[in-house]
């Protein structure tokens, strides 16, 4: 199975690479500057890129570009979740582009970030703690944690078949590993693959498009260890909502390694019309999906799996003329089951394997988001000269732990705005100021433990100050300033880019700020 | 090779579908979790001992902490209501005191597995008079030096003489069981009458050439090496002085140990012995019995093993033991217990590795001459309790009058 992986990854990576350069000989030979500002602007215009229908890029008019981007991020301060660096440090490079094959359009990304988190707390052994998957072990122990993320995406559109059908394919392959540094230290790789084929019609001024879609995810533990391997760790196995026990990394009696394994399938439904300066595209989708959580592979004992449902649905509106007016609205919804189970071990000499009793759904837990967004640009040619945004976010979570009976209850309304403004320069570079806001106000927060173990410092050092952060107002400034200036053809440019953003919470005094700098080509 | 390629590219998206209809399969119909009742009825075989008034009923599901308790009569069932689907040990305990002796009933099913509605569960209940010679407290975690290291030397097993009267402890043994440590992996014993027996890993027995007697209230100390650990030489930092101890079990392998004032103990059966007698610091399974023959320990048929392994172990037939006490490595593994409950319905734990914490039996009451009565309910759990500092002789236990250095 790897080996095919292994190929079909190499063949993915080959096809971005050459996405790549295919872009950048074409962009030679056509007249149309590539630069941040028009390869946003381009998405801003698109409706079909963003979708989960690959067959729709081909509709875009993205026209062919590319952007190759190293980046250094710092984030620092103490408004943060528990179980985020105190300081994280972030490199990245990443490369994107789009190229016209005549009719057909291909699209294709690969990033790669290097991440170091200082003094973590409660992470023994996930990747991403927040992927919402309740099954994990945690430890009081402050730690850092090195991580490498390696993400390649592709979307490729055909010509028209019949002069009305698009084909098209979406796939998304990540490869993740990450080690903590301090006792109970871990070592971790996540690999995903999501692929999505799509098929789009046009009719008229009419549009309609269906999409599948298919994911599968591994991410493996290779060992829990101690350097020092006199003194054992104790660790805690979150089952949900603070319900955990308790175990032991070291001696004889360690905490064995956790597997995930998940499958999701998915369809959706895209429809698009257009009409002079007006375009609409409509999207909804379902998708479901499985995940395990199994201890110890060679004998798998059962921590729990989630089942999951979701389903969500965009709109959007513009209308273009000499400025851009955009109108977005989208709605997700996620439920998901928290089942754990009943086992024994069979402990016949031959056998000696754990057996399913029973299985129930223990916990359960909702998402809804609902945003709603409207984005003007104006001057929309190859560039804009100015663009102002508003944007709406409320956010449900709804948790619940059936017996005993836990539960977590959020619901949070983020309003912002932004802007940026283009700045022309001497020759045909340019500056761009950039500034947004957002004011986080909460609705509701509530939390209730009603597990055997309130005392617990699983309970008063990792959830009770992870639901206090969450139940928290703030106010998010972020400033932006960068500069592009054309390379010799005129066709490509090299920019530089600082962006900062800071985060306050309305009471206490801790802050977050994230500084960003980045250096980049585009062509 | 490409065509390999292509075909494994085309098999890949079939492979995959496969997979996750089994994964999709296997969670489809799971509905959540409702609370379970159930039915408890008990299996009276008293002997001659009196009816008892009234039961406590216990449920302990140890992976969820989850406890339910009640009461019955001894005739009627009860029923349980708000039970987690799980693994349950159910422990039916009673005490009566009559014509000058007090009884203990105790009846259990461990593990059981509680899963469907209104199941009726029914547990054998047993009497006893209470137990004479008992487990008192046993530090078996070990210790920190002063420079972080481990110490282990200092582990001690105090007995304690719980009746009205004298006990001759000649020939006592103490036997740790296999396995070492609480495990999921259980030894299968073979044998139709494998569950008449506990197995012995290891033996020590008080030597049964001379009178030991124990008067009420007194209490013998057995020592892995009853040396004063406190010594610059051994673990300033170990909690405990054992000189005074009245039995240690000298392997004399290392300039370390000595041959202290206790009594030597007989090294009974100890088929790889090792440096020292050195039990699990993460919790052994003791029991204490008075062999009606001598330990043989080249026995063709005491001396059995595993299926599928050739480790030597003694077997010790239920009916000699004297006390149990199981301890595990920490709350979580209750569930993975060795004793047969019978012997012991719980386990005990210091909850860590040398954490210089030990066990010590809870007291039931204080008599009016001083002399305390502890508790005794084969159930270690309820039993004992978790003390921060290891103590010989707590509660003014005495030493026997024939220890004359202590």
């Amino acid at each position: 199975m790897n080996s095919v992986y292994k190929q079909f990854i190499k063949g993915l990576l080959l096809m971005a690479v050459a996405l790549q350069l295919m872009s950048y000989a074409t962009a030679q030979e056509q007249r149309t500057l590539s630069s941040p500002l028009s390869i946003e602007l381009r998405k801003a215009r698109a409706t079909w890129f963003e979708s989960n229908n690959g067959a729709g890029i081909g509709l875009d008019s993205l026209q062919s570009y590319g952007s190759l981007e190293a980046g250094y991020q710092m984030t620092d301060g103490e408004f943060k979740r528990v179980q985020q660096g105190k300081k994280e440090h972030q490199l990245s490079v990443e490369t994107e582009g789009g190229q016209q094959l005549g009719n057909a359009y291909a699209w294709g990304r690969f990033s790669y970030h290097n991440e170091t988190l200082r003094d973590t707390r409660f992470n023994t052994a996930m990747l991403d703690p927040y992927r919402r998957v309740p099954y994990y072990p945690v430890d009081p122990n402050l730690s850092d944690w090195k991580k490498q993320h390696y993400n390649l995406q592709m979307k490729v559109s055909s010509k028209p078949l019949c002069e009305r059908y698009l084909l098209g394919i979406q796939a998304e392959y990540k490869a993740e590993t990450g080690a903590k540094q301090m006792d109970p230290r871990s070592e971790l790789f996540r690999y995903s693959i999501h692929v999505k084929p799509g098929i789009a019609a046009i009719m008229g001024s009419h549009r309609v498009g269906l999409s599948l879609e298919y994911e599968n995810m591994i991410q493996e533990t290779r060992g829990h260890s101690n350097s020092d391997d006199q003194v054992n760790q104790n660790v805690f196995v979150m089952r949900g909502l603070g319900n955990h026990y308790t175990a032991v990394i070291g001696g004889l009696q360690s905490l064995g390694s956790f597997i995930y394994d998940a499958n999701k399938v998915g369809a959706g439904l895209q429809y698009g019309w257009q009409q002079q300066a007006l375009r609409f595209f409509a999207e909804g989708g379902y998708s479901f999906r499985v995940e395990e959580a199994v201890r110890d592979i060679t004998k798998p004992r059962k921590e729990g799996t989630i089942r999951q449902q979701e389903l969500y649905g965009h709109a959007a509106l513009l209308h273009e003329g000499v400025n851009l007016n955009r109108l977005d609205f989208s709605y997700r919804s996620s439920r998901t089951d928290g089942i754990e189970f009943v086992q024994v071990l069979d402990n016949s000499y031959e056998v000696q394997q754990w057996v399913d009793l029973y299985s129930s759904v223990r916990s359960t837990y909702r998402r809804d988001t609902y945003r709603l967004s409207y984005d003007f640009f104006r001057n929309a040619g190859q560039e804009y000269s100015w663009k102002a945004g508003l944007h709406a976010l409320y956010t449900v979570t709804d948790d619940n732990y059936i017996m005993p009976a836990s539960h977590l209850k959020i619901r949070d309304l983020y309003l912002g705005a932004d802007a940026k403004l283009n700045f022309p320069s001497r020759g045909h570079s340019r500056w761009v100021l950039g500034a947004d806001l957002v004011r986080k106000a909460n609705q509701k927060g509530d939390y209730l433990y009603g597990g055997a173990d309130p005392g617990s410092i699983v309970i008063t050092d990792f959830m009770n100050p992870e639901v206090n952060y969450l139940k928290q107002d703030y106010y998010k400034v972020g400033g932006s300033i960068s500069y592009f200036a054309t390379l010799s053809s005129r066709k490509s440019g090299a920019y530089l880019k600082l962006t900062a953003d800071y985060y306050k919470p309305t009471e206490g005094d801790d802050v977050r700020v994230i500084t960003r700098l980045g250096m980049g080509l585009t062509f | 090779m490409n065509q390999n390629i292509r075909r494994y590219i085309l098999l890949l998206p079939l492979m995959l579908a496969l997979l996750s209809c089994e994964q999709f399969r296997s969670v489809s119909g799971t509905e959540e979790m409702v609370p379970l009742s159930a039915t408890i009825k008990v299996n009276l075989n008293l002997g001659t001992a009196p009816l008892p008034d009234q039961l406590q009923v216990k449920l302990v599901n140890f992976a969820e902490r989850y406890e339910l308790t009640t009461t019955m009569t001894p005739n009627q069932p009860v029923t349980v209501e708000n039970i987690i689907p799980g693994i349950y040990t159910i422990t039916v305990s009673a005490e009566k005191s009559e014509d000058g002796f007090t009884y203990n009933y105790n009846g259990n099913v461990v593990n059981v597995g509680i899963v469907d509605n209104q199941e009726t569960i029914t547990v054998d209940v047993g009497a006893a008079k209470a137990g004479a010679l008992l487990f008192k407290e046993v530090y078996y975690s070990g210790s920190r030096t002063p420079t972080g290291g481990t110490y282990f030397r200092d582990q001690f097993y105090e007995i304690y003489n719980n009746s009205d009267l004298e006990q001759n402890i000649r020939g006592l043994a103490i036997a740790l069981i296999n396995p070492q440590t609480a495990t999921a992996n259980l030894p299968v014993w073979p044998g139709e009458d494998a569950d008449q027996y506990v197995y012995a890993l290891h033996i020590w027995q008080v030597p049964d050439t001379t009178d030991f007697p124990l008067q009420p209230g007194e209490s013998i100390i057995i020592a892995q090496m009853a040396d004063d650990h406190t010594k610059a030489n051994l673990n300033p930092t170990a909690p405990v002085n054992l000189l005074s101890a009245e039995f240690e079990t000298l392997v004399k392998t290392t300039s370390l140990i000595q041959d202290n004032p206790a009594i030597n103990m007989k090294m009974a059966f100890w088929p790889k012995p090792t440096n020292q007698w050195l039990t699990s610091v993460f919790g052994g399974a003791f029991v204490l019995f008075i062999p009606t023959e001598p330990i043989d320990p080249n026995s063709p048929t005491e001396v059995v093993s595993p299926v599928g392994t050739s480790t030597k172990n003694y077997r010790i037939s239920i009916e000699s033991v004297v006390d149990a006490l199981e301890n595990v490595g920490n709350t979580n593994q209750m569930e993975l217990k060795r004793m047969p409950a019978v012997l012991d319905a719980g386990a005990a734990t210091v909850n860590g590795t040398y954490v210089a914490k030990s066990v010590a039996r809870k007291v039931k009451e204080t008599r009016p001459d001083g002399r305390v009565i502890l508790q005794d309910t084969n159930n270690s759990t309820d039993d004992f309790e978790v003390m921060d500092n290891p103590q010989i002789r707590r509660y003014d236990a005495q030493a026997p009058s024939w220890n004359t250095w202590k």
